[in-house]
């Protein structure tokens, strides 16, 4: 029989179960396993919120919980019908299979209930299919605790109410909190950019999918480990990059916002990506917690900005090439000062030209280079032929430019890679010279780095090298026709030469027939050569005043010589046989081809400005200006001069002459400057 | 069931094994293997996992302090017992854990064990734990808690009798420590056990434990207070030197309010004077002191037998599959606990009464009964007839 001390301790035992718990469902669990374990019921059952009895005899109630049949525990929480006499009444072991039954459970199972009230708050029911064992009064023991049991439960329903509030503005800020982690997670996810974050230690905290995939690593195996000593360890140029020196480490050690424009990650594979990132502390409180990382894979915009610096220095040498091109006054300093500008404005290392000699050897003769002194054009063995080493085989052979990308590994370059290296050329490309499809030289171009030209630079300095064949293509053009012009005027001044040889030979014989008159031609020439020069007329027109006054008295040639030398004065039909010789000279000259009127000058030397003259009696205007010269220098000689028919009148009656009809019958301009010439010139007749 | 289900090899030799499982294999194809191996045969076990996996025999088993066989303790050998079909059965590791995490793995067994039953209540589930798991009781609170009556519960602790940590849980593949092995047995009734250990009237009260570990008794260092209630009960002068000497023949009873005892033997003594014991010591337990030769072995053996009786009638003729405690054989001593086995074997007619020395025993002494982790008692249960 236990005594009144074990059940002491057995309520203290239930008692301390009871207030070990602050939640319903717990405390109700455990204080009924351990009815169980002190009674060795194997189902229990605990029955709330019972309702009042209804006309049959039942009654309502929730089962709280329930232990040890699998089909009751079905019913856990949920509000059962039971016979009100077996939930109602005192602290009793009952045994009755049929009011058991009642139960939604095995039926005809249980038959012994063990049944303790909860004061006023329900009822626990231990199930048996069989009386204990133990003669033990179990139906006293556990009464005087269910006082507390009670209130146990009063209090965790007040606390359960409390942490379901709780749980409820958890559950919502949860909600709130899983609805922002969410969105950043498809922002994280769906950004171009890589970002990362690392802890105080610099170990990795989370990966986004662009980081992982540009780094070329899972995520997995960037977590959890120091980030910088995987993918920021090493510079780009392989050196040791310390992590006190790295600005993602100073912006969590700092706080600071670090930012870095060219630097490179080192990838999975071991290739490096250049990249441009931010480093952000991130911040709790007023304590640095670490840092994220926003980065960008700026490969392809390296790339553009390469590509773009080539085509800027292609452009930038063209355009002075170009220049050079327009005012290029021969081919070899066109070519000398086209490797120059492709060396200095271009940026190259070293250019040069070869034109290809038509040759066994297919030589290549060198034309012009820059950028170097020679020794390596000449330690190399420079032919066209495509079988050979040098680099414009093919050209010559294609037509089409042919680069070397890398000279340290190209076969072709081995017997002068040692000199090219020596001297920092690292890549080259020859571009054709051609007109046409006939290639007829080369532009080679080194660079210091491997792989330098691009597409687009290609094409550019295929237009520089098509200009430049145009250029020596022009050039060599024009000196052709420079030669040609010269060798023409060459020939026209012969032609003149002759001519006026044929003139002066013309004069003789003229003035062989009258000798009165010798010399009088030539004076007349060389005096209207002085008059038109005092006057301003071009050279030309001098000098074709100078042919028409050394003949302008041809006509005379069919006048008998007897009347040329007449000793007195000529009567009116001898005088009118002489005017007709400005006619007759006309006459003959005018089917001889001179450059010049000369025909009729000789026909108008005689015309005067007031229509006196002969033998047309021309007025003003109507004479040319060369033979308002020649007659007054005709005059003016003539009286200076002696004649058959009369003595020298001398300089000053010519002058005289020409001054009194000044205006009348001579050109005032022609007079002025032809007095000039005597008066203050001091011209004179030789 | 079919009898001759289980084989006592007194000798473990691969060839000796591949003959009966080749025999029983020859009849048996979707057959399994539960084996018990002694202590002393631990070395054996790969050889038994090989042969099986050869042979595609599902195995399970466990590594226990000695066997019993035919009335007669054996600490060499190995015990064979045959299923006809292979059983779901699961090894559980590392169960000596903190109460939230032990909450979901106990959630993993039990829907494991739910999702495998076609009937409710016509299944045993057999488990066998490693003795060095400290919390069987909480464990075993928490599977009837879910599992309810859907199962009967019958189990005991293998390991080592030194209680040394020791692998002693295995399947073909591997073998664990500081777990369960589950087994599911369809159309199996359960088990019974009983110790007779009778409870004198003066107790006292665990007023401080952990798990298995007695801390303090009526506010006292645990040992002080079996120190003083051997000599006052029995006066037995019980040391730091002599305590693993008495230790196993007097053990605590946890009294419960229906007057029945559960059996706790004390097995380390700590510098600090708690004492640990096979199985879990709630807080505020009623603690006595149990003398050992005060056993009622008439009454365990009657209550055994009928609890049988009430299982599954006459068990003549069958194979019944016992666990005898390693405390309660050392403190009956050899003889008496095999005159016990051979009342057993007489009084159910059973054709062959086998299993092992066990180190706790899980079930109940009746049908239906809460399930409880015991010490110091006899389990039965039919394994084919």
């Amino acid at each position: 029989m236990m005594d009144r001390e074990n059940i002491l301790a057995i309520l203290y035992d239930l008692a301390v179960v009871m207030g070990g718990e602050v939640n319903l469902k717990p405390m109700l669990t455990k204080t009924l396993q351990r009815l169980l374990y002190h009674t060795s019921f194997p189902c229990g059952m605990i029955l709330l919120d019972i309702q009042k009895q209804t006309g049959d005899g039942n009654i309502e109630a929730r089962l709280t919980l329930s232990i040890g049949d699998y089909e009751l525990a079905s019913y856990n929480g949920k509000a059962i019908t039971a016979p009100a006499a077996l939930l109602r009444g005192e602290t009793a072991m009952v045994e009755d299979r049929s009011m058991l039954s009642a139960l939604p459970c095995r039926k005809d199972y249980y038959s012994v209930f063990l049944r303790i009230p909860i004061d006023n708050s329900g009822v626990i029911l231990l199930l048996s299919p069989c009386r204990p064992d133990a003669d033990m009064p179990l139906a006293g023991i556990f009464q005087p605790i269910m006082n507390n049991l009670a209130k146990a439960i009063l209090l965790c329903r007040h606390n359960d109410a409390y942490t379901q509030t709780l749980l409820s503005e958890r559950d919502s800020a949860r909600l709130e909190f899983e609805r922002i982690s969410h969105r950043n997670k498809l922002i994280l996810d769906s950004v171009g950019d890589g970002i990362y974050g690392a802890d105080i230690e610099g170990k990795t905290t989370f990966v986004n999918p662009n980081a992982a995939k540009i780094l070329g690593y899972e995520p997995e195996e960037l977590l959890g480990k120091k980030i910088h000593e995987i993918i920021h360890h090493k510079k780009a140029d392989g050196s040791p990059y310390p992590e006190e020196a790295c600005p993602i480490y100073r912006s969590f050690k700092d706080g600071s916002l670090q930012r870095a424009e060219d630097e490179v990650f080192w990838k999975k594979d071991g290739t490096t990506v250049p990249v441009e990132y931010v480093s952000a502390p991130i911040i709790e409180g007023d304590r640095i917690v670490g840092s994220v990382v926003v980065f960008e894979d700026i490969t392809k915009r390296k790339e553009a900005e390469e590509s773009l610096k080539k085509v800027n220095r292609a452009l930038r040498t063209i355009s002075s090439c170009n220049t050079t091109l327009i005012y290029a006054a021969d081919e070899s300093s066109l070519l000398r000062d086209i490797c120059r500008i492709i060396t200095e404005a271009g940026g190259y290392r070293m250019a040069w030209i070869g034109f290809a000699e038509q040759d066994a050897a297919k030589t290549l003769r060198f034309a012009a280079a820059a950028g170097e002194d020679g020794s390596f054009l000449e330690l190399m063995r420079l032919t066209w032929a495509d079988a050979g080493q040098c680099i414009v085989g093919p050209v010559m052979s294609a037509g089409k430019p042919f680069m070397i990308r890398n000279i340290l590994t190209d076969p072709r370059c081995a017997p002068c890679r040692d000199e090219a290296a020596k001297r920092g050329y690292l890549s080259a490309i020859a571009l054709p010279l051609k007109m046409n499809s006939n290639v007829f030289g080369a532009l080679v171009i080194h660079a210091s780095q491997i792989d330098a030209f691009n597409e687009e630079e290609v094409k550019l300095l295929e237009e520089l090298a098509g200009d430049l064949s145009y250029g020596v293509m022009s050039l060599r053009a024009r000196a052709e026709r420079d030669q040609a012009v010269q060798e023409r005027q060459q020939f026209v001044d012969r032609l003149r030469e002759n001519l006026e040889n044929t003139v002066q030979a013309i004069a003789a014989t003229i003035e062989m027939r009258d000798p009165y008159t010798a010399g009088h031609q030539r004076r007349v020439a060389d005096l209207s050569a002085a008059i038109a020069r005092e006057m301003g007329l071009s050279e030309e027109r001098v000098h074709a005043l100078h042919i028409a006054g050394v003949i302008h008295d041809l006509g005379k040639i069919y006048i008998p010589a007897e009347i040329l030398s007449k000793p007195m004065r000529l009567n009116d039909a001898e005088f009118n046989l002489i005017k007709l010789h400005p006619q007759m000279g006309y006459d003959i000259l005018k089917e001889v081809k001179f450059q010049w009127p000369i025909a009729r000058m000789v026909l108008q030397h005689h015309e005067k400005l007031d229509g006196s003259g002969y033998p047309q009696g021309l007025k003003g205007d109507e004479i040319m200006l060369e033979a308002k010269i020649l007659v007054v220098a005709d005059e003016v000689e003539a009286l200076a001069s002696h004649r058959p028919y009369r003595p020298a009148l001398g300089l000053n009656a010519g002058i005289e002459e020409i001054t009194k009809n000044r205006g009348i019958c001579y050109d005032p301009d022609v007079v002025d400057a032809c007095v000039k010439l005597f008066r203050k010139k001091r011209y004179s007749f030789e | 069931m079919n009898a001759n289900r289980i084989y006592f090899l007194e000798t473990v030799e691969g060839r000796l094994i591949q003959e009966v499982l080749k025999t029983w294999h020859a009849s048996q194809r979707e057959m399994g293997i539960l084996a018990f191996v002694p202590e002393a045969e631990n070395k054996n076990i790969a050889l038994l996992q090989n042969i099986c996996t050869r042979m595609g025999i599902p195995l399970m088993g466990a590594v226990f302090p000695g066997l019993l066989f035919n009335n007669r303790f054996h600490l060499n050998g190995i015990i064979l017992l045959r299923f006809d079909e292979k059983p779901f059965f699961a090894l559980h590791s590392d169960l000596n854990i903190q109460t939230d995490s032990l909450r979901d793995r106990i959630g993993k067994i039990s829907g494991d064990i739910k999702s495998r039953l076609d009937k409710p209540r016509e299944s045993t589930l057999l488990m066998l734990f490693d003795v060095m798991v400290p919390n069987i009781a909480t464990i075993m609170d928490g599977l009837y808690l879910e599992l309810a009556d859907n199962v009967h519960y019958m189990g005991a602790n293998a390991g080592s009798e030194r209680f040394k940590p020791i692998p002693c849980l295995f399947d073909n593949e591997s073998i664990i420590q500081n777990g369960m092995l589950a087994i599911l047995l369809k159309s199996h009734c359960g088990g019974v056990l009983e110790h007779g250990y009778l409870a004198p009237e003066r107790t006292t009260y665990a007023t401080s434990t952990q798990g298995n570990r007695i801390i303090s008794i009526d506010w006292r260092p645990a040992f002080e207070v079996y120190r003083d209630m051997a000599m006052a009960y029995y006066r037995i002068d019980i040391n730091k030197e002599n305590f693993y000497q008495y230790a196993v023949h007097f053990p605590f009873g946890m009294v419960r309010a229906n007057g029945e005892i559960v059996v706790r033997i004390p097995v380390i003594l700590e510098d600090d004077g708690s004492i640990f014991c096979v199985g879990e010591v709630p807080p505020n337990t009623i603690l006595t002191l149990l003398r050992a030769p005060e056993v009622d072995s008439q009454h365990t053996v009657g209550t055994i037998v009928n609890g049988l009786k009430e299982l599954s009638g006459c068990a003549k003729g069958g194979e019944i599959l016992a666990f005898y405690c390693a405390g309660r054989r050392i403190h009956l001593g050899e003889k008496p606990a095999e005159n016990e086995l051979l009342k057993l074997s007489k009084e159910t007619g059973a054709l062959k009464v086998a299993g092992a020395i066990s180190l706790g025993e899980i079930g109940s002494s009746r049908q239906g009964g809460y399930p409880l982790f015991h010490n110091g008692t006899i389990l039965c249960a039919y394994w084919g007839r």
